[in-house]
């Protein structure tokens, strides 16, 4: 090839190989003919390295394609959530795992009137009040389960907060939910104020109605009707008639009493207003309780109760006073609808849970009834031939009661052959110990004692009853008291002193409680609830420490063993003398129709009687009269600062303060 | 009709184009993408690209040594 021919396909190859190189792609590669010199295969090579090249250069552009997608729709689904934060009703905060604030939405800050500026990065003790922080403080402790409380907001407002722990295979920090509930406890506060109102407003005007009814029956019977002697039997049968009809306004006023009664404690069941009781209980001595308290039933229709509790049973926890509502409602259908033979009631544990059952030999239940008996005012039986003896509430309560503890009841039963009723309540796994809530009665009691009435000694012709299972004690006991003029009786357990207290009625009782067959509560429990013998005082003289539980049954006061001799006499004289001389009442009542039936009540049981109608008044009145004792209505407002004022005057420091009704407090 | 501005200049290729794909990304319908590079094969690269990513090519021209140019998208 001559030397300009071969120096010309050079040149082109050059350019060929600059085209490429300012990326000019579709260049026609050189291609000669003859090729001694295998121009062609350079050529060749030369294009297949540019054909390499962009290629190289379009898999770079796909991956810089896909990673910028990649990331758009990172930054759209970060955009998106940081939305949902932003426009959350409740808020939110996030606590990394050192304690500092990470992420929080504008919701938080409105609710704590906080900028951005002021929390973002710092520690959350640092920035937050004590309420929040304390729970946050549990959240980051590793605390098991979801922390939730209450704290307060800006501007008076009242949040709900829920802690969880953030985690992810490690534990990353704490994410916090605030939800504004003000709305909430506002409604629940007319809920409370609504319940207790109507509570009252209900039984305000069914006290008189009652409490007439009574004084009109007993003017009749004392007064009236001995003196109509008449062989008229037209007469007569008006006499009869007119018994009758107020025989029955009270019972169906007492029978309206108790309806009300169970309609106000199932709808603040519902509504989540009782004050539940938490502490560790046995289930035999519960069972013994409503035993004793349905004592009375079972002697009435002689029939027989029969426990068989089994031993070592665990404790539960819960509220006392309900459970054994709920076994004294069982064990009282139970005997209502029995006519002989006997109740039995078993408790024995199933596994982890402990059930109790009421078993009768009564008429049974049909099996469709069997759910319906826990509706609400559903009675069982022949709607023409059965009149309702109760509310219809009874058990629906029990299932309130039962359910509230986390327990399930129910009827096993068939027509004829009697009823199972059994309720079980989980056994807790490990028992906790829990403060008891402080029971206003018991408070009441309590108050009582700090105020004591003026003794004024008549002991002529009364009698004690002596109860100790000691033949010393009752020994001493007879010693002392007859040396001061009083007449004694001695029991030497429960059983005789019930016995006794039927035979002749005393007007005071010592009651010991360690005692046999009996115990000194259940005696008292029984004597308390019977309404011949409750109004009867009752002092217990006992070595053990139990005075809540004293006052709980109702008893009057409690002394512990050993007892000081002229102590013991100052109470027995005041307790006694309660009853006997013309003391000064003054009853505070906003009602006055309340007002009049309890003084006229009052009065007969000879009583002097004044009136106030509202706080202010009572003070007053208290100051000029200076009565004796101060009966008022629990509703009237600050009732405790009422009688501390009153205390401290002159002349009022002994005055027995007695609250009726159980209002707001 | 949004305007983006990218410099590209001092950028050896393949990057501006790189680049171009990058930000295509985040480009909506209607908007107009500005280049200034000052890659002696920018002026190929970016016609092919246009072609490649079926993206209109409004103008390009030489600004003092250095190569701008607008793409539609």
């Amino acid at each position: 090839m001559p030397d300009t021919v071969l120096g010309d396909v050079i040149k082109r190859l050059t350019e060929y190989a600059k085209g490429i190189l300012s990326h000019d792609f579709q260049a026609e590669p050189i291609r000669i003919s003859p090729d001694p010199y295998n121009i062609n295969e350079l050529s060749s090579a030369i294009e297949q390295l540019a054909t390499e090249y962009r290629e190289s250069l379009l898999r770079a552009e796909e991956t810089v394609w896909r990673q910028a997608i990649a990331e758009r729709q990172m930054e759209e689904m970060l955009l998106y959530e940081t939305s949902i934060l932003n426009n959350m009703a409740d808020g939110l905060v996030a606590i990394n795992q050192n304690g500092i604030i990470d992420i929080f939405n504008p919701a938080f800050l409105s609710m704590f009137n906080l900028s951005d500026r002021e929390i973002a990065g710092r520690e959350y003790n640092e920035i937050f009040a004590a309420d929040l922080t304390s729970l946050i403080e549990k959240g980051m402790s590793g605390e098991k389960g979801t922390i939730k409380g209450e704290i307060s907001l800006a501007n008076g407002r009242i949040g709900r907060v829920i802690v969880n722990p953030i985690l992810n295979d490690e534990f990353l920090g704490s994410v916090v939910l605030v939800h504004d509930i003000t709305k909430e406890k506002e409604i629940d506060n007319m809920k409370t104020d609504f319940i207790s109102t109507v509570s009252h407003e209900l039984r305000t005007p069914l006290t008189s109605v009652l409490g007439f009814a009574k004084i009109i029956k007993r003017r009749l019977n004392d007064d009236i009707f001995p003196q109509v002697k008449t062989e008229d039997k037209k007469i007569q049968k008006a006499i009869n008639q007119v018994e009758g009809n107020i025989g029955i306004i009270i019972s169906e006023g007492e029978r309206l009493t108790k309806l009300i009664n169970d309609v106000l404690d199932i709808a603040k069941m519902e509504a989540g207003k009782i004050e539940w009781k938490k502490e560790a209980l046995s289930i035999g001595e519960i069972i013994e309780r409503a035993a004793t308290a349905t004592y009375a039933l079972f002697e009435q229709k002689g029939l027989r109760l029969v426990k068989d509790i089994e031993d070592g049973l665990p404790e539960i926890i819960g509220d006392r006073d309900r459970l054994i509502q709920v076994i004294i409602n069982l064990i009282s259908n139970a005997v209502k609808f029995t006519d002989k033979g006997s109740v039995t009631c078993t408790a024995k544990r199933s596994g982890d849970q402990i059930v109790v059952s009421v078993i009768d030999t009564g008429r049974g239940i049909a099996k469709e009834d069997t759910l319906k008996v826990f509706e609400k005012f559903k009675q069982v039986g022949e709607v023409l031939t059965d009149k309702p003896a109760g509310t219809g509430l009874g058990l629906p309560i029990c299932k309130q009661i039962v359910e509230h503890h986390g327990g399930r009841i129910w009827v096993e039963s068939e027509l004829g052959k009697g009823s199972v009723f059994s309720f079980a309540l989980p056994v807790p796994s490990e028992t906790g110990i829990s403060m008891e809530a402080i029971d206003k009665d018991i408070f009441i009691r309590q108050l009582r004692e700090h105020i004591t009435a003026a003794p004024q000694p008549n002991i002529s012709g009364k009698t004690i009853l002596a109860v100790d299972d000691d033949p010393n004690i009752r020994e001493f006991l007879r010693q002392e008291l007859e040396a001061v003029g009083y007449r004694v009786n001695e029991a030497s357990d429960g059983i005789e002193a019930i016995n006794m207290i039927k035979k002749e009625r005393p007007d005071l009782i010592l009651l010991d409680i360690m005692m046999p067959k009996m115990n000194g509560f259940d005696v008292a429990a029984v004597i308390k609830s019977d309404p011949a013998t409750m109004d009867i005082p009752i002092i217990i003289l006992s070595i053990i420490e139990d005075k809540e539980r004293g006052y709980r049954i109702g008893v009057d006061k409690y002394l512990t063993k050993p007892v000081n001799t002229d102590e013991l006499l100052h109470e027995i004289e005041t307790l006694i003398s309660k009853g006997a001389s013309k003391k000064k009442v003054l009853v505070v009542d906003e009602d006055e129709t309340t007002i009049k039936t309890l003084s006229e009540a009052l009065a007969i049981k000879g009583y002097n009687v004044v009136s106030a109608c509202n706080g202010s008044e009572c003070i007053v009145r208290a100051k000029t009269e200076m009565p004796d004792v101060i009966i008022m209505d629990s509703i009237i407002s600050d009732y405790d600062n009422i009688v501390k004022t009153l205390k401290f005057e002159k002349g009022l420091e002994n005055v027995l303060f007695i609250l009726l009704g159980k209002g707001k407090r | 009709m949004a305007v983006q501005v990218l410099d590209a200049k001092g950028l050896k290729c393949p990057q501006p184009t790189l680049k171009i794909t990058a930000m295509a990304v985040k480009m909506k319908p209607g908007d107009v993408l500005e280049v200034t590079a000052d890659c002696s094969t920018f002026e190929k690269d970016v016609r092919d690209w246009c072609t490649r990513s079926k993206k209109i090519l409004l103008w390009i021209k030489d600004d003092g040594g250095v190569k701008k140019c607008q793409i539609q998208f």
